[in-house]
């Protein structure tokens, strides 16, 4: 994409495991990694279970998110129809405010009277969308481990560590149901142990069949599909974002309006497969604040203007992160140029 | 306050008997007693057993708050080797200054009212929407200082805002399923 890969990985990769004439040692060693691996690959199972439970049976959870700032409760509907998966998301506090999966679209009610629908079966809600997605795509940048019994909303609980290959990102506990492995509850920890966000689910069940409000949703009653500007005005790349955590992938790029800021602004999303990063670029003469940087539970922004650029990096990632994005795409040869031929 | 010592404060409440040194700890560290009240706040209502409505005062803290912060004149450009050192315990504020920012993005919202203008979005993605359907606050790094600095300060907290909110929308338009393998070629 922006960088050969070679450049964006600057981790050290491990040398060779076994030094020569350790027979002892390297015994140890291949039994280590025997059990790790199979430990992992009992984790991979747990997790297996809880994206079949989450993406093939009926059920209702009712969860509160709490970011430090805001408990939030929410309630979560799954269910099979005959023309396949459905779910509804209600947030119970403020205006009223849904999404709705069903057939071929995502709907978002937002509460002030808009709804619009998007095409496509991704559903962004209260928790990660990766866990209903496939489990490989988070098995790239991201391990898993299994980290012993517990007890909530309860129900007897295994525990699976999520944990990132680098400290770039945040981590996470997942508690799974003994039963069925549906989650219960989502712990989003930091590299230092902090716990930066949980999602708690208090009450969740299970049905043979789907809840009475899925069985009421029919496409007529949704919004129809908003045209978006990847059906086609997806600009050609100008900037070059010198530094990514290793793992990132350019979702998408487009150049659009912001509703607060005046002019449209050059516009990259990127994911790790578990968590999305957006990284906003504007050449822009006038000073700005040169750095600022804010968070919002586990969700960070930073922002830096310097020599007629302006760069903004959004994400579910530690501020130390996003500032090193920001800083790649001032310290990336061209860039720099390309604002002052804007400005003048 | 280390994280370890709230871990082994956290792991104590479970089980009082398996880390009896937790106890003499905390008799002897007010900041831990603090903590301690916070996790049985949390946890009782958690089960719901709050009795009536909670009476927390949170003028002092915010009087305390507001009182230590530095007045700076124009917030400096911060070279990357400053960086860790400044963001981290600014980060870590965060409890502190969510209390005072959550009043100063209640300025916000009244200012966005009062100053709102019809405005032209020649090629809206979609039109964003407030973050999390409220104005909710947000912690800020920047000090908050009276006058026209506080004016400064809630601009630049709309526009954080504003990228905050489209964020969240242009992740809901990343509708389609990661692929488990297939790297973005390099250019």
């Amino acid at each position: 994409m922006l960088l050969p890969r070679s450049q964006l990985r600057r981790l050290p990769r491990s040398n060779g495991l076994v030094p020569a004439g350790w027979p002892l040692a390297g015994l140890l060693a291949l039994l280590f990694f025997a059990t790790t691996s199979r430990a992992d690959a009992d984790a991979m199972r747990w997790l297996e279970r809880m994206n079949q439970t989450l993406n093939q049976r009926n059920y209702e959870l009712a969860l509160v998110v709490i970011d430090g700032l805001r408990n939030e409760p929410v309630q979560l509907t799954h269910g099979m129809l005959a023309d396949g998966p459905a779910t509804l998301v209600t947030y119970l506090n403020g205006p009223p405010r849904q999404v709705v999966r069903f057939a071929d679209r995502v709907s978002y009610f937002d509460g002030d009277g808009s709804a619009y629908s998007v095409a496509g079966e991704r559903l962004s809600g209260p928790l990660p969308a990766a866990f209903w997605g496939d489990l490989r795509a988070l098995a790239r940048n991201y391990q898993f481990q299994l980290a012993g019994r517990n007890r909530t909303a309860g129900r007897p609980v295994q525990l699976v560590r999520v944990v990132p290959r680098d400290e770039l990102r945040y981590g996470a506990l997942l508690w799974l149901d003994e039963e069925h492995g549906l989650l219960l509850r989502l712990d989003l920890i930091s590299s230092q142990g902090q716990l930066m966000e949980q999602v708690q689910v208090v009450s969740a069940s299970l049905s043979e069949q789907p809840a009475a409000s899925l069985s009421a949703l029919s496409l007529g009653k949704l919004p129809t599909v908003a045209p978006t500007l990847a059906d086609g005005a997806a600009s050609a790349p100008r900037w070059r974002l010198g530094w990514l955590p290793a793992g990132f992938e350019l979702r998408r790029q487009d150049r659009h309006r912001l509703a607060v800021v005046d002019d449209s602004v050059d516009y990259y999303l990127l994911s790790d497969g578990l968590t999305e990063l957006s990284v906003y670029i504007q050449a822009e003469p006038q000073p700005r604040e040169a750095q600022q940087a804010a968070n919002l539970g586990a969700t960070s922004i930073v922002s830096r203007w310097q020599r007629g650029l302006e760069v903004v990096a959004v994400g579910r990632l530690p501020a130390e992160t996003l500032a090193r994005v920001v800083e790649g795409v001032f310290t990336s040869p061209d860039n720099l140029g390309s604002a002052l031929k804007d400005s003048h | 306050m280390t994280v370890n010592a709230r871990e082994r404060l956290s792991a104590w409440m479970d089980d009082p008997q398996a880390d009896a040194a937790v106890f003499e700890q905390l008799l002897a560290d007010p900041a831990l007693q603090q903590q301690y009240s916070r996790y049985r706040l949390v946890g009782d209502s958690l089960r719901g057993e709050l009795q009536g409505p909670l009476q927390i005062d949170l003028s002092s803290r915010v009087m305390a708050a507001l009182a230590d912060e530095p007045t700076v004149l124009a917030p400096k450009e911060l070279k990357s080797s400053l960086w860790q050192r400044r963001l981290q315990p600014v980060l870590r504020q965060t409890g502190q200054l969510a209390v005072a920012a959550s009043v100063a993005a209640v300025v916000v919202v009244g200012v966005q009212q009062f100053n709102r203008q019809p405005q032209d979005l020649s090629s809206p993605i979609l039109e964003t929407r407030p973050w999390g359907g409220n104005a909710a606050p947000v912690s800020m790094s920047l000090p908050l200082s009276p006058s026209e600095q506080a004016q400064q300060a809630a601009e630049q907290r709309r526009r954080l805002q504003a990228y905050l909110k489209d964020h969240q929308q242009q992740v809901r338009l990343d509708v389609v399923a990661p692929q488990p393998a297939a790297p973005v070629a390099p250019q």
